[in-house]
């Protein structure tokens, strides 16, 4: 992309978060006007969402040798967060795992 | 106001570790992804949504195309439409030249820390407004150190600290499991992605899996809690 092409994609991008922001407010006047089932919807498309990111950064392993540390380290940064509910702890372990096999292997 | 703005600050404070460590590691990862030194700083500012400005300096150095770019901010950014709903009552009868920043900077973690305030607060707005932009100047401030300190870095260094997205998305999807009451939702978004992975391949896969999980959520809401 040219610095250009990646200005458009910045301000594409910026349009479609701010659209998801204020979408509500533009349509609807208070949240009692929303079906019930609307607002769970709500509620499930965060868990999905972050579970297909997950698979996002699998996208690129094609082959074992790429899979396995990434795998590896996924899941050791996972059981971290839920032994310890602490974002930056879970990152940290999960990043130092993945940077040392990487790096030695 | 300078109780309320103490208030704000106080309220904040987990918020700046997070964004510092998070924006940090975004500036590194978009400099290692190939993207000008600016783009991590401008996406940190205007987009403001993390998962998505990942996602944006992935793409950086690929082929621009303006339909994917959109579909895909916009249907990764989709849960921000849900947590405005739940503002819309909290938000009432403040003024635009207020609500417009409340509105823009309404992060997953202001959300979260916001949430638990009466709206019927004395200063609630000013409040509001205040905790946004803490947080939002602890993001784009973060960044900023990433891009700095991947600037001085020596390369070698950084080999594998790309890790820190997947780190984020598998961190949160964790976290959001163990919130869960059932996990059909989660399970929906692995199967579909990973479902769509195998049959449209890694460049083409994202807005196919996102339509699957609006599909799927839809067909299995009877059964979700």
């Amino acid at each position: 992309m040219t610095s250009g092409e990646s200005t458009v994609s910045i301000a594409i991008a910026a349009a479609a978060v701010i659209i998801t922001r204020f979408a509500p407010f533009m349509v609807f006047g208070v949240a009692r006007e929303i079906p019930q089932s609307v607002r769970d919807f709500g509620k499930w498309l965060g868990p999905a969402v972050f579970g297909l990111l997950v698979i996002y950064c699998f996208k690129d392993c094609g082959s074992f040798d790429t899979l396995w540390p990434r795998l590896l380290a996924a899941a050791a940064t996972m059981a971290v967060q839920i032994a310890t509910r602490s974002m930056m702890l879970a990152m940290l372990a999960g990043t130092a795992l993945y940077m040392i096999i990487v790096n030695l292997c | 106001m300078k109780s309320l703005l103490k208030e704000a600050f106080k309220t904040s404070l987990p918020v700046m570790a997070a964004y510092w460590f998070i924006g940090m590691g975004y500036g590194l990862y978009a400099h290692g992804a190939g993207a000008a030194w600016w783009f991590p700083l401008a996406t940190a500012a205007f987009v403001y949504t993390g998962s998505v400005e990942f996602l944006l300096a992935a793409a950086a150095t690929g082929a621009f195309s303006a339909v994917d770019t959109f579909a895909m901010a916009f249907l990764v950014g989709a849960r921000h439409i849900f947590y405005s709903v739940a503002m819309l009552e909290r938000f009432a009868g403040v003024p635009w030249r207020k609500r417009f920043f409340m509105i823009y900077l309404l992060s997953d973690e202001t959300f979260a820390v916001t949430l638990p305030k009466p709206a019927a607060m004395p200063g609630f707005a000013t409040f509001q407004l205040a905790v946004s932009a803490m947080d939002w100047t602890y993001w784009v401030t973060g960044t900023l150190a990433g891009v700095l300190l991947a600037g001085f870095l020596d390369p070698s260094l950084l080999k594998g600290a790309d890790f820190i997205m997947t780190a984020m998305f598998a961190a949160i999807f964790a976290e959001n499991w163990c919130n869960e009451r059932n996990h059909s939702a989660s399970c929906i978004g692995l199967a579909a992605g990973l479902g769509a992975l195998v049959l449209f391949g890694a460049d083409a896969f994202m807005i196919p899996a996102m339509l699957a999980i609006l599909a799927l959520l839809a067909a299995a809401r009877r059964h979700l809690p």
